[in-house]
């Protein structure tokens, strides 16, 4: 199960890309998640956002975003949330392409310090 | 083209004012895509459903699921006659602190205009490992099945004669069956545990070639025996 770590930072205004690595074929789920305590601010907008490619990084293609502005967050069952976190597929492919991974996360309207985070792939 | 089933893809976005999904493969022209939505609260928060090939999206189904066991609200949305090509859906919400969880599906085969033919859904306030919904009963002898539910904290299964299409973080389940004969039936799926959920079904028309039927003139075997 490759994870790939977001570390602790201050997060600027605009956009920060993180990767690429490498994901086998083996796999084709991901859990992105970011540490989003100090995002409290409603009107600091941040996205996360996924892209795959099949070519060893060639072309990419989008799969996946969230976004949501700063505040207090809760789970399902009531807990308070400390992250925010994108969870979906890979698409699947045939042996021996070159499937290889990045995320972004984008902020508009300020930035905030961050504890990490990771992208878990299994 | 008959009615079949091409692909599903779902997210579990967290709480969000929106959230975008692209389908696995390129889209084929004239197919129907179908958007299940669990939000993580009883207010109807969806503000839009989109994408950036300019589908309509119209809801067919919702439901507000105030049971503490399974605080959600269900929608379905779909979008016929798809235009093709790479896309990526976009559902937008007013509040951004309930959790957004969803499925899209895409099927070919089916009525480019007025496909929707039945509705059914119901919050199932008395737990139960099987998830339904009430009967309903097909206008067409060619139609797609669409089930979907919401619960919390169970594993689902598909139900006899449906195919499992998407199952995500034990609160969201699709499944789907392809008829060729009118009848009447629910929707239904079980799960693991007890639970309270939601069911919906949603009923889809195949596509039908309309226009004059061509005359096929005098059969082989009165032709042939013409001929002697």
């Amino acid at each position: 199960m490759p994870t790939i770590p977001i570390n602790p930072q201050t997060l600027s205004e605009g956009f920060t890309s993180l990767g690429p690595a490498a994901v086998g074929q083996a796999f084709d789920h991901f859990v992105l998640s970011l540490d989003t305590q100090a995002h409290l601010d409603p009107a600091v907008l941040a996205t996360l956002s996924i892209e795959e490619s099949l070519d060893n990084g060639a072309t990419w293609v989008f799969l996946s975003s969230a976004t949501r502005p700063g505040g207090v967050y809760y789970a399902d069952d009531g807990s308070l949330l400390t992250t925010m976190s994108l969870e979906s597929s890979f698409t699947p492919h045939a042996p021996g392409l070159q499937r290889r991974t990045r995320f972004g996360i984008l902020l508009i309207g300020g930035g905030f310090p961050t504890g990490g985070g990771s992208c878990e792939i299994t | 083209m008959p009615l079949a089933f091409v692909q599903s893809r779902s997210v579990d976005a967290g709480g969000s004012s929106s959230s975008a999904l692209a389908f696995t493969s390129t889209v084929t022209a004239g197919s129907l895509l179908t958007m299940v939505f669990r939000i993580g609260t009883t207010t109807d928060t969806i503000t839009g459903v989109s994408d950036d090939k300019g589908n309509t999206y119209t809801r067919a189904f919702y439901v507000s699921a105030p049971d503490p066991g399974n605080v959600s609200s269900h929608s379905v949305y779909y979008a016929m006659n798809a235009v093709a090509g790479a896309t990526t859906v976009t559902v937008t919400l007013v509040d951004a602190t309930a959790s957004v969880r969803w499925a899209m599906h895409e099927y070919s085969g089916a009525a480019t205009s007025a496909a929707l033919d039945q509705v059914s859904g119901r919050e199932n306030t008395t737990a139960s490992t099987t998830v339904d919904t009430a009967n309903v009963t097909t206008t067409l002898a060619n139609e797609l099945l669409f089930v979907s539910g919401t619960f919390f904290g169970a594993t689902p299964s598909a139900g006899t004669n449906y195919t499992a299409r998407e199952s995500l973080a034990t609160r969201l389940f699709t499944e789907d069956r392809i008829v060729s004969s009118t009848l009447t039936t629910n929707g239904a799926f079980t799960v693991s545990a007890s639970i309270t959920s939601t069911c919906a079904i949603t009923t889809f028309k195949a596509f039908v070639v309309s226009g004059p039927l061509r005359s096929r003139g005098p059969s082989y075997a009165v032709r042939r025996a013409a001929s002697y």
